[in-house]
């Protein structure tokens, strides 16, 4: 069983990295670190699934080492980056 | 031995700027550098058809097809800009990363100063000029799928 997120986690993980939406589907921003990242959410309803290939992706944009590393960092609300 | 192509200061470009246009044109790369900084820094001016042909044989894209794992639709990815798209079917998700690359061509040639100090990002300056050169979404779709052209022959049969 891969690991599943909806639009609305995705945009729940944005939000606590510091992107902020700055066009229809690109979010953006800097990390604590300083590090400047990037990446493209659906404006689906929250609940909508987000194929795995997507999720792949915005992990990696998202300076997550894998689908793993970001399902932590979503289930690990004192998880800072 | 000397320099293959000589640097013309800023105001012997500025008097001569007629010639040099056509000089450009035939094919010359004329060299403008500020002689009254210490920067030596220097600005190229060549013609836009013979930038567009360089970028257009050397930057290609090579689209990467993940299909979901649980069957719920396709990703299609441009590794080279760092883009990607999704959607129910293949075509949607094309459509998808058309769109998306189109946002991301715009936004980043509002601040190429601002990408361009970015490391990983940088080196998406020539594909992305490629894409700001397209008139309409057909030609975005044909630069994207020009390594595929299965994908391309796909769209374009329906």
């Amino acid at each position: 069983m891969p690991y599943r997120f909806t639009a609305g986690d995705l945009k729940k993980i944005a939000r606590r990295l510091g992107l902020q939406k700055i066009r229809k589907k690109i979010w953006n921003g800097t990390n604590i670190t300083g590090e400047f990242l990037q990446t493209y959410i659906h404006d689906h309803e929250d609940g909508v699934l987000v194929k795995t290939g997507t999720a792949k992706r915005q992990a990696e944009q998202m300076s997550f080492k894998d689908l793993e590393d970001m399902h932590d960092f979503l289930k690990d609300k004192k998880r800072r980056r | 031995m000397d320099a293959i192509f000589k640097e013309k200061s800023i105001s012997a470009t500025k008097q001569e700027f007629p010639s040099v246009f056509r000089q450009a044109i035939k094919g010359f790369e004329i060299i403008t550098v500020n002689k009254k900084s210490n920067s030596k820094e220097t600005v190229s001016i060549i013609s836009t058809k013979h930038l567009e042909g360089m970028i257009g044989r050397a930057y290609k894209f090579n689209p990467v097809v993940e299909a979901d794992e649980e069957g719920l639709g396709y990703t299609v990815a441009l590794d080279e800009v760092m883009v990607f798209g999704d959607g129910d079917t293949l075509e949607e998700a094309i459509y998808d990363l058309a769109d998306n690359l189109l946002e991301y061509t715009i936004l980043y040639f509002e601040k190429p100063d601002f990408y361009m100090q970015i490391e990983n990002r940088k080196g998406h300056y020539p594909y992305l000029r490629r894409i700001a050169g397209c008139t309409d979404k057909d030609e975005v779709l044909g630069v994207i799928l020009e390594c595929r052209t299965d994908l391309l022959q796909g769209i374009l049969k329906k």
